[in-house]
């Protein structure tokens, strides 16, 4: 039997703890042999391509925060990532629709750049203020990850990969998963949200263990 | 479920603050399980 541990990971590129818990993972995984996989999931589908305002503007205008209230939020939010090494710029990030970068991962996942791909799309959009839901500005970041640019723009303008982001949402409805990030690990055990690194690195040694009791 | 059903994950588009996890105590179903 293979050590490679299998983890499906649901998340959203508009996903603060997603970028987070993609730290605390990759920590916890330390060490263990890991295959991950990304999955689509849309936590604001009904998000404008193009939303003139800041993540404040957005978050006061659209779900009628207070100004007061969201500022403190993303800066208890910023100090977090800041712990795991993340320099978020909540002033500098475009908020946008992300059912093209979605479908670009898609893309990435068939030519075998899908990992290397959700890293830049979660920096570029937390760390570097870059558009993400423009098909031009995600085949720029799909050139910088050594994809075809010209290809990869033509499958985000014909919705190539459209079928597959809808399927991964269906899997995740039948899942159960509401929140994410959402890592299933090894087929079979759910862990929820940006855990410690100590919790993955459990989960995956429970995985080992009962390989190594079924081989022994 | 494993880990602290109350880590931080974003649900909607409620992400700013810690929300509680997903309340279910049982794993995800065996994906095989749901295939068609």
């Amino acid at each position: 039997m293979s050590d490679v541990i299998k983890v499906d990971v649901w998340s959203d590129i508009a996903c603060p703890w997603c970028f987070i818990g993609k730290r605390k993972f990759e920590t916890g995984a330390e060490g263990f042999d890991v295959e991950v996989e990304y999955h689509s999931f849309e936590l604001a589908p009904d998000t404008p391509v193009d939303f003139e305002g800041s993540e404040i503007d957005f978050l006061v205008a659209h779900k009628g925060m207070p100004a007061a209230q969201v500022e403190p939020m993303l800066a208890q939010v910023k100090g977090i990532a800041a712990e795991v090494g993340l320099d978020y710029d909540f002033d500098a990030l475009q908020h946008t629709n992300t059912v093209k970068a979605h479908q670009l991962l898609h893309y990435a996942k068939a030519h075998g750049k899908q990992v290397e791909l959700k890293e830049r799309l979660l920096s570029a959009y937390f760390v570097e203020g870059r558009h993400v839901g423009r098909a031009e500005d995600l085949a720029d970041l799909a050139a910088e990850v050594g994809l075809d640019r010209e290809d990869a723009l033509r499958a985000l303008e014909a919705n190539e990969y459209v079928d597959a982001v809808r399927a991964d949402q269906e899997q995740a409805m039948r899942y159960g998963i509401r929140g994410v990030p959402f890592f299933v690990i090894d087929g079979k055990y759910g862990v929820s949200g940006a855990q410690a690194p100590e919790t993955f690195a459990a989960a995956l040694k429970q995985v080992q263990d009962e390989r190594a009791g079924v081989a022994s | 479920m494993l880990g602290d059903p109350s880590a931080a994950s974003c649900e909607g588009d409620v992400c700013a603050v810690p929300v509680a996890a997903q309340p279910a105590e049982r794993p995800p179903a065996e994906p095989d399980a749901d295939e068609e």
